[in-house]
């Protein structure tokens, strides 16, 4: 007994030991979480606060503290991307202080595990017990449609910054009273300017391969109907669909060299990227047909976990461009580089696009946004300088955004990130047609991919 | 002469408790709470049809979600494509499930061990995949919304007493069925099919009706899920919503009935409460399984009525305390 005792206790050990060794540098302290059932601000906003209330005490005085919740997915096969936009929603805070109008921010992240069963239960907390004003959520679309579905009749505000189902911000619109996408994109929005700038370009046919769910399916239909609509071709049966999280990708890239196209266009996410771009490269298709990627496929976070000569030179579109030029968008990086020694990618941008949506949206308001349509409204009258370029939101609540063509390029450093070789500029998730022409045709599925010639 | 033994006494406490608390809870808890009891008690009553299959025919078995998920795509289909009433809904969530089951049971009925556990890993998936795939009715990985509890239980409360209510009375008839002969020939087929056999007992046909029971109680559990949550996606399908079920039952402890139960609240105590304050949560529940695998192989309930038999056995020597290896199957009242 004693010594099963032991066993037990030493084995606890050396397993703890473990658990901290591999522990994610400086994970633990930015995680500002706070206990369900307590309203007590975490560590880190209870000194921030702390040392601001002097100076903007006298100014105003604030109802109450405003309360914010972020759920991603933060354990699992999405830990990395979630990770990041936990990281670059956490950094704006850090960096601009938890106090906007004189009111005290209170944030509360927690875990999906990218499971939307998980992400319902634990919006709820969020909602009854912390006492949310505003949710942002998820990384992925089906957790987002869930959460949108059960936020639309409660007390707060949603925000996707990065869950991108097109129909969210277009023909379920009315659905969603409460839903905006400050700070995200559709997925349509990027690859509609990628379709275009291909034809320019002088591809003539291009064949697809693109993952086998709803944001495979919207990624590669923007494609298509703006590449046949300009006059490009693209044979249905050259549209290839993978199911989501497979990575053996061999033939699929042999079946498109088969198709011997002007150009390919591919959209992955997850294990399957890596899978993709090596067997591309592998099969010497890379410098045989010229491959153009949806945004996530070349996503910095992707770019930084394959070698460099798989990706180095390739172009996709975008909304973010870590490579762009301007102040806001280096500013951003520098620092979320400096905190956590790697380029952000979009998932940090979007969520810091989030917060700054929400600072100046309570400014705006003199820190009341009980009314939470008219808070709405007023953030949809703001224009912000965001990393990803000057923003405002269209009247369906989605970003109006430039659009860039990005190349895989090496930096000073030695390191890759994405620098911009062509801008489209204030692009609306209908681009380039009118709300009503677009609206009238269905969301973009397998069946339907707005194939011009066929 | 007394009517109880201590032991039954204990065990009748420790119900009337248990029922007290559930009853109360409404009262003392907020609403996030309530509704991860509701949830807790919905996965017990999964896991608990695992048990009916691992602890007492002997057959573990990973597909599980997929029928409890069948049922509630039945129910997610007829509210959200056909907009059909809640009779209708729960009539063809529970028919999808015996469906189902049916298919299941008969590829798997000639099988045991690790074959059972294969063939039904592949028909979990099956179902997985084809959730996936069938976008007109499952709405492919977004899932189905739409799914509303009837208006007299739509509060978190209601729903709750109505969960209990269900969960309590699946529990009753669970431990019914194991302790009546049925019970006892699925017993039989773990300890030995071919005896089973020379008795006349036909193991492949056992197998299938202990399939079907099983099959039932996951899909009630499917269907109280489905309204719980108001969604359904692939994931409640996926071959890890299986597995925690399994999780759940070895963690309380295999063969008890009333051990998966509490497995599964510790489960969603670990998913739902220590996640928001411990980011490696996961790592978490792999530590408590691995010291539960590795120390107390009978799980957290196997492991107490151990420990409470040999306490027993201290107290009065040779008096009713069995060895410990002994141990009773049930949490239920002794009428001796």
């Amino acid at each position: 007994m004693t010594k099963q005792l032991i066993r037990a206790v030493a084995m606890v050990a050396v397993l703890t030991l473990v658990l901290v060794a591999c522990g994610t540098p400086g994970g633990d302290e930015t995680t500002t979480t706070a206990a369900p059932g307590t309203t007590a601000a975490p560590g880190t906003t209870a000194t921030t606060a702390a040392g601001d209330t002097t100076t903007t005490e006298a100014m105003m005085e604030c109802p109450e503290p405003i309360k914010i919740g972020l759920l991603q997915p933060l354990t699992g096969g999405l830990a990395a991307s979630g990770g990041d936009a936990r990281d670059g929603f956490e950094l704006f805070w850090e960096t601009n202080g938890l106090e906007v109008a004189g009111c005290t921010i209170e944030l509360s992240v927690v875990d999906t595990a990218g499971n939307p069963d998980q992400a319902l239960q634990l919006v709820d907390e969020l909602v009854d017990n912390f006492g949310a004003d505003i949710v942002i959520g998820e990384l992925l679309a089906n957790v987002t449609l869930a959460l949108a579905d059960r936020l639309k009749d409660k007390d707060v505000i949603f925000m996707s910054p990065i869950g991108s189902a097109d129909d969210l911000t277009q023909r379920d619109r009315d659905l969603y009273p409460n839903f905006t996408r400050a700070g995200g994109w559709t997925s349509s929005q990027t690859t509609h300017v990628l379709g275009q700038w291909a034809y320019d370009e002088g591809y003539e046919t291009v064949a697809t391969i693109c993952t086998d769910y709803a944001f495979g399916h919207e990624m590669c239909g923007g494609f298509v109907q703006t590449f046949t609509e300009a006059g490009g071709t693209v044979v249905p049966a050259q549209q290839l669909w993978n199911p989501l999280g497979s990575t053996d990708l061999g033939t699929y890239v042999t079946q498109l060299q088969g198709f011997a196209p002007d150009a390919v266009f591919s959209l992955q996410v997850g294990a399957s990227v890596s899978d993709f771009l090596s067997n591309w490269s592998n099969f010497g298709l890379k410098d045989q047909i010229p491959l153009i990627g949806g945004e996530v496929l070349l996503d910095i976070s992707n770019v930084r976990n394959v070698p460099p000569e798989q990706v180095e030179g390739l172009i996709s579109s975008g909304h973010w461009a870590e490579g762009l030029d301007t102040p806001a968008t280096q500013d951003f990086v520098a620092a979320f580089d400096a905190a956590f020694d790697r380029i952000p990618s979009y998932y940090a941008a979007a969520t810091w696009t989030a917060a700054q949506y929400i600072t100046a949206t309570i400014e705006a308001q003199n820190g009341d946004i009980s009314d939470r349509l008219g808070t709405l409204d007023v953030m949809k009258g703001l224009q912000l300088d965001t990393p990803f370029g000057p923003s405002q939101l269209d009247d369906y609540g989605n970003p109006i955004y430039d659009i860039y063509i990005r190349q895989v390029v090496e930096r000073d450093d030695g390191r890759l990130w994405n620098v911009v070789i062509d801008t489209y500029e204030n692009v609306d998730q209908f681009w380039p047609k009118t709300a009503d022409e677009y609206l009238a045709q269905p969301v973009y599925s397998r069946d339907f991919q707005g194939n011009a010639g066929g | 002469m007394r009517l109880l033994s201590l032991t039954a006494r204990v065990k009748l406490v420790l119900l009337v408790a248990a029922i007290g608390f559930g009853i109360a809870a409404p009262y003392i808890f907020s609403s996030f709470i309530v509704g991860l009891l509701s949830l807790a008690l919905i996965a017990g009553l999964f896991a608990m049809s695992i048990d009916l299959l691992a602890g007492y025919a002997g057959l573990v078995t990973l597909g599980q979600a997929g029928i409890s998920a069948t049922a509630a795509y039945g129910v997610g289909y007829m509210a959200n494509k056909v907009g059909a009433g809640i009779p209708a809904q729960v009539l063809v969530g529970i028919a999808a499930g015996l469906v189902a089951s049916a298919v299941f049971a008969a590829m798997a009925m000639r099988t045991g061990g690790v074959y059972f556990i294969m063939i039904t890993l592949a028909q979990g998936m099956i179902v997985w995949g084809l959730s996936i795939r069938l976008y007109q009715i499952t709405g492919a990985e977004n899932g189905l919304t739409g799914i509303e509890r009837p208006s007299a239980i739509s509060e978190y409360w209601q729903y709750y007493y109505f969960v209990l209510a269900v969960v309590v009375v699946c529990s009753f008839l669970l431990f019914i069925a194991v302790r009546s002969p049925f019970g006892s020939s699925i017993k039989g087929i773990r300890e030995s099919e071919s005896r089973m056999r020379m008795l006349g007992y036909n193991p492949a046909l056992q197998k299938f009706y202990v399939f079907m029971v099983s099959g039932f109680f996951a899909s009630v559990a499917g269907i109280l899920f489905v309204y719980l949550n108001e969604f359904i996606s692939p994931s409640s399908a996926y071959i890890a919503a299986s597995a925690i079920g399994v999780l759940e039952a070895i963690l309380g402890g295999i063969g008890t009935l009333i051990g998966p139960m509490i497995g599964a609240f510790v489960i969603v105590y670990i998913q739902n409460i220590v996640s928001t304050n411990l980011e490696r949560w996961p790592t978490l529940m792999g530590l408590i399984f691995i010291v539960v695998i590795l120390f107390a192989r009978d799980g957290l309930v196997g492991a107490i009525s151990k420990a409470w038999y040999r306490w027993l056995e201290g107290r009065e020597p040779g008096g009713p305390g069995d060895p410990a290896r002994d141990v009773p199957d049930e949490l239920a009242l002794d009428s001796s």
